[in-house]
C-alpha cells in the first residue's frame, strides 16, 4: 500500500505523544512493506533530512506561549484560521503530494497548526480515501474558535467528512460525540502501543520497604491538567501521615519554578524531587526502578502513551478511574485505578506501603499484557486493516480535480479571512 | 409533483422594503418559468437574508427561504448566513445570482464542498472582487447570461448558456379595452445610468412623459424635478404593478435610454443586461424605445418592434413619428407581444433553463455511476 501520512508535527520535531506514535507507526508500516511517505511542517528547529519525510507545510506555531502573549487579538483570530480552518498554501502542498506520491490511502494524524479542517475538505472534495488517527479530540478543535465550538461548522464536519477513523480510546469517541460530531459505524478503537525491543522483565517491588514513585508529563505546570499536583498534595498528606518511605520523582519541563517552590514550602524536598526533561529511554529506565507510575492525569486524557510504557517496565500504574487509558486494563490486574484526587491517591499509596496492595502479580501480567497485546507490532495489524478497508472504498468515479480543490481553498482562505476581520471590525 | 429541487440563491430579500431591479425580479421569474414550463416537476427554493430565518411560498412552487444572516455586513449584497449548507443540502441544482459578491462567494463554495452542480448569474451588482481576483467562475459548472452582450462580459473558460428574457407575459399583457395612448413611459430605478435626465432633456416640450420608478438617490432625484419644469413630466414613484400595466397601455412607446457615461461623469460597463422594462412594456403591446446600450438592441427589433437610437436627438423624431401614426404603434405593439411570447415569456425561459438543470444533473449522474 502507498500511504501518505499527514501530520503537523513529525519527530525530532514534536510536542508529545501523538506525534511519537505517528513515527512509530510510519516505521511500523514499512516494516511491513509499505510505501509510506510523511508530509508535515517545515521544522521549528533545524533538524536531520528524514528520507521518506517531506517538510514542506507551513505551521503555525500554536504551542509557542511567548508568541501567543505577544499577538494582538485580531491577528491571533486570523492566525486561528489558518491553524485549524484553512491554509491554502498547505492545500497546495497537499496536492502536490498526491500529484507525485499517487498514495493509495491518505492517513491523517495531528492536524492544528496545519489549516486543518482545509486539507480534510480537500481530500473530501477529491475524494481520496483516508483514515484519520485521533489521539486527541482534533475535530472539535479545528471547529472551535477560542474555547467555543462552532456548532455549525461542526455539523457540516459530521455530515461532509466521510472516511474511516481510528480513535485509542471509547472515552474519546464518546467525548467527540458529547461534543456534536458521531464517527458512528466509521470508527475503530485501537489502542495506543509500546514500541522497541522488548525489555527483560524484573523484579523486586519496594526495594528496602521504600515506595518508589514516579510520574511524568511534557510539561510541569499549575495550569496542566495531568494532575502533577495530586500527586505531591498526595505525597504531602503520606508524609504529614508519619509515612517516609516513599520517593516522588517528577519527569518534565518545569515553566516557572512553581512546582521546586511549592515542593519546598511543603518541607518535601527529601522526597518529591523534580526530575527535569530526559530522553524516553532514560525514562523507561526510570520506570524500571520505579514501583509505581502515578497517573492521575485529566479527566479527558484520551490515552497517554506514557502509562504503558511504564507498564511494559512492570512499573505499576495507578490510573484516575476517568482517562482512556484506564478503559484498556482491569483495576487489580494490570493496573491500580483510583478517583483523580488527592485523598485518594495518597490512600492507594498507603495501602501500598502498609502491605495491603502486592505490587509484583499485577506489574507483571501489566508487562506481559502490555508486551504481548499493546507493542506496536501487534497493533499496527489493526491499524493496516482499518488503511486497507479505507482503500478499498476508493471512488471508482474519482472526485475533482486537484486545480478546482485548489481554487476552492484560496477561495476559503481570503472569505475566511475577510469575514474574520468584517466581523471583528465591524 | 415536484421530483427536482433547485436553489436559487440571491441576496437581496424580497420585500417592499427590498432593492427591487432587474436583478431580483428575474431570479423570482425564472424560478416561476422553470416551475410552470416543467410543469411542477421542478420546485425552487429561492434563498435570501434576513434578521430571522422564516419561509414561505411566494410563487406556485417557489419558495422563499430567508436566512438569519451571520453578521450585518457593509453593504447588502455581502450577507452571508451559517444556515446556508443546511438551506441548499437537499438542492439537486445550485444557481447562484448576483456572481460578483460575497453571498455568490459564499455561496459557490458551500454549494462546492457539497458536490452540487452550480449556475451562476450576474445581475450587475459587484461589491467584492475577492471571487474575481482569483476567477471563481471557474468552479461553475454552467454560467447563465440573460443576453448576449451579458455573456460576453464573463471572463471565464466555463460554459455559457444565453437564456433570454424571463418576463411575465401573462401577467403583462395588453389591456381589454385600451385606454387612449396619451404619452411616453420610463419605468425604472431612478439613478443616474438610467440616462433619465438625459431623455427628459430630449423631451419635445409638448409631448407628456410619464418617469415611473423608486427614487433611490435623494440628489439625482432632485437633478430630475429640477429638469422637469417647463416640460410635461410627471412622476410617479409609488407605482404597483397594476398602475405600471396601466401605464404601459396608455403609453405610445416605453423609453429605457440607459447610458455608458452618465451626466455626473461617472461610467458604467454594463448599464442594462437585458431591460427588464422593455419587455413588459413589449408584452403590454407598447413599442419599446433604448439606446444602442448594453444589451438592450438584442430585444428591439428596429421598425418592428420598436426602435434603437444612438443619439438623444433622435428621440424627438421618433417619438412623433409613433405620435402622429397609430396604426404604427398597434402593429409594433402586436409584433412585440408576440415576439415576447414566442422568446421571452418566462415560460419559455423557464423551459430552457429547466433543460440546462436537467443536462447539469445527467452529467452529474454519469460522473457517479
Amino acid at each position: 500500500m502507498k500511504i501518505l501520512v499527514v501530520t503537523d508535527l513529525y519527530p525530532p520535531d514534536a510536542i508529545g505523544g501523538y506525534e511519537m506514535g505517528c513515527r512509530q507507526a510510519v516505521e511500523a508500516l514499512r516494516e511491513r512493506g509499505h510505501d509510506v511517505r510523511v508530509l508535515t511542517s517545515a521544522p521549528r528547529m533545524p533538524v536531520r533530512d528524514d528520507p521518506g519525510v517531506v517538510r514542506s507545510l507551513k505551521l503555525v506555531d500554536a504551542w509557542s506561549h511567548y508568541l501567543y502573549e505577544h499577538t494582538r487579538p485580531i491577528v491571533a483570530r486570523l492566525e486561528e484560521n489558518e491553524s485549524l480552518r484553512i491554509s491554502s498554501f498547505n492545500v497546495h502542498a497537499l496536492l502536490g503530494e498526491i500529484e507525485s506520491f499517487q498514495p493509495d490511502v491518505v492517513y491523517v494524524w495531528m492536524l492544528v497548526g496545519i489549516g486543518g479542517l482545509g486539507l480534510m475538505a480537500c481530500l473530501h472534495h477529491l475524494q481520496t480515501p483516508w483514515v484519520w488517527h485521533l489521539m486527541d479530540d482534533v475535530p472539535i478543535m479545528l471547529c472551535s474558535s477560542g474555547r467555543q465550538v462552532m456548532p455549525e461548522l461542526l455539523r457540516q464536519v459530521t455530515q461532509q467528512l466521510q472516511g474511516e477513523y481510528i480513535s485509542c480510546s471509547q472515552q474519546l469517541v464518546d467525548e467527540i460525540k458529547l461534543l456534536g460530531v458521531d464517527l458512528g459505524t466509521k470508527v475503530s478503537v485501537i489502542p495506543n502501543w509500546v514500541a522497541g525491543p522488548i525489555r527483560p522483565q524484573r523484579r523486586q517491588y519496594l526495594q528496602e520497604g521504600k515506595l518508589r514513585i514516579v510520574t511524568a508529563a511534557g510539561l510541569v505546570h499549575r495550569a496542566s491538567d495531568k494532575g502533577m499536583d495530586i500527586v505531591v498534595q498526595a505525597a504531602k498528606i503520606l508524609h504529614d501521615s508519619g509515612r517516609t518511605n516513599f520517593s516522588v520523582e517528577i519527569y518534565g519541563r518545569d515553566l516557572d519554578g512553581y512546582f521546586p517552590r511549592w515542593i519546598r514550602d511543603l518541607e518535601l524536598e527529601d522526597h518529591v524531587h523534580m526530575g527535569g526533561i530526559i530522553s524516553q529511554a532514560d525514562l523507561s529506565d526510570r520506570f524500571a526502578e520505579a514501583d509505581v507510575f502515578a497517573f492521575p492525569t485529566r479527566k479527558r486524557e484520551p490515552f497517554g502513551f506514557v502509562a504503558l510504557e511504564a507498564a511494559a517496565r512492570g512499573c505499576v500504574p495507578i490510573a484516575s478511574q476517568i482517562c482512556g487509558y484506564a478503559e484498556w486494563f482491569v483495576h487489580g490486574l494490570h493496573l491500580l485505578k483510583a478517583p483523580r484526587d488527592t485523598s485518594s491517591y495518597s490512600a492507594i499509596f498507603a495501602a501500598i506501603l502498609d502491605g495491603d496492595i502486592d505490587l509484583e502479580p499485577i506489574g507483571r501480567r501489566a508487562a506481559e499484557v502490555v508486551t504481548r497485546d499493546f507493542h506496536v507490532n501487534s497493533v499496527i495489524c489493526h491499524i493496516e486493516k482499518v488503511l486497507f478497508r479505507a482503500m478499498a472504498r476508493r471512488s471508482s468515479t474519482g472526485g475533482a480535480r486537484p486545480e478546482e480543490a485548489y481554487r476552492m481553498a484560496v477561495l476559503a482562505e481570503r472569505l475566511s479571512r475577510v469575514l474574520i476581520q468584517d466581523s471583528l471590525c465591524a | 409533483m415536484a421530483s427536482r429541487l433547485i436553489a436559487y440563491l440571491t441576496p437581496l430579500f424580497f420585500d417592499e422594503s427590498s432593492y427591487l431591479g432587474g436583478g431580483e425580479r428575474y431570479p423570482l421569474n425564472l424560478a416561476r418559468g422553470v416551475h410552470l414550463a416543467t410543469k411542477g416537476e421542478y420546485r425552487i427554493d429561492l434563498i435570501s437574508f434576513g434578521r430571522e430565518e422564516r419561509r414561505f411560498q411566494i410563487a406556485e412552487g417557489v419558495d422563499l427561504h430567508v436566512l438569519p444572516v451571520a453578521h450585518t455586513p457593509r453593504r447588502e449584497l455581502d450577507v452571508v448566513s451559517w444556515a446556508l449548507p443546511a438551506a441548499i443540502a437537499k438542492a439537486d441544482v445550485v444557481h447562484i445570482h448576483q456572481a460578483y459578491t460575497r453571498c455568490a462567494e459564499m455561496g459557490l463554495l458551500v454549494a462546492k464542498q457539497l458536490r452540487k452542480p452550480v449556475c451562476i448569474t450576474d445581475h450587475g451588482g459587484e461589491t467584492s472582487r475577492l471571487g474575481i481576483e482569483i476567477g471563481h467562475l471557474e468552479l461553475v459548472d454552467r454560467v447563465i447570461a440573460y443576453s448576449d452582450f451579458g455573456a460576453s462580459l464573463y471572463k471565464t473558460t466555463r460554459p455559457i448558456e444565453v437564456i433570454k428574457g424571463g418576463v411575465d407575459a401573462e401577467a403583462f399583457q395588453p389591456p381589454k379595452i385600451r385606454p387612449k395612448r396619451d404619452r411616453v413611459l420610463f419605468v425604472g430605478r431612478l439613478l443616474p445610468h438610467k440616462g433619465i435626465d438625459m431623455l427628459i432633456n430630449a423631451m419635445p416640450p409638448d409631448i407628456l412623459l410619464t418617469v415611473c420608478g423608486r427614487p433611490y438617490n435623494p440628489a439625482f432625484y432632485e437633478k430630475l424635478q429640477k429638469l422637469a419644469i417647463g416640460k410635461k413630466v410627471e412622476f410617479v414613484t409609488n407605482g404597483d404593478d397594476n398602475r405600471i400595466k396601466d401605464l404601459y397601455a396608455r403609453a405610445w412607446a416605453t423609453v429605457l435610454p440607459s447610458v455608458y457615461r452618465d451626466s455626473d461623469g461617472n461610467t458604467h460597463t454594463a448599464p442594462e443586461l437585458m431591460g427588464f422594462t422593455l419587455l413588459e412594456s413589449m408584452a403590454c403591446g407598447t413599442p419599446a424605445i433604448a439606446s444602442r446600450v448594453g444589451a438592450m438592441p438584442e430585444f428591439i427589433r428596429q421598425g418592428e418592434t420598436g426602435f434603437v437610437f444612438d443619439s438623444f436627438e433622435e428621440i424627438p423624431l421618433i417619438l412623433r413619428s409613433l405620435m402622429q401614426d397609430p396604426l404604427l404603434v398597434r402593429q409594433m405593439g402586436e409584433r412585440g407581444r408576440k415576439i415576447v411570447l414566442e422568446e421571452y415569456d418566462l415560460r419559455v425561459a423557464g423551459g430552457r433553463m429547466a433543460d440546462v438543470y436537467a443536462r447539469l444533473m445527467a452529467e452529474q449522474r454519469r460522473q457517479a455511476a
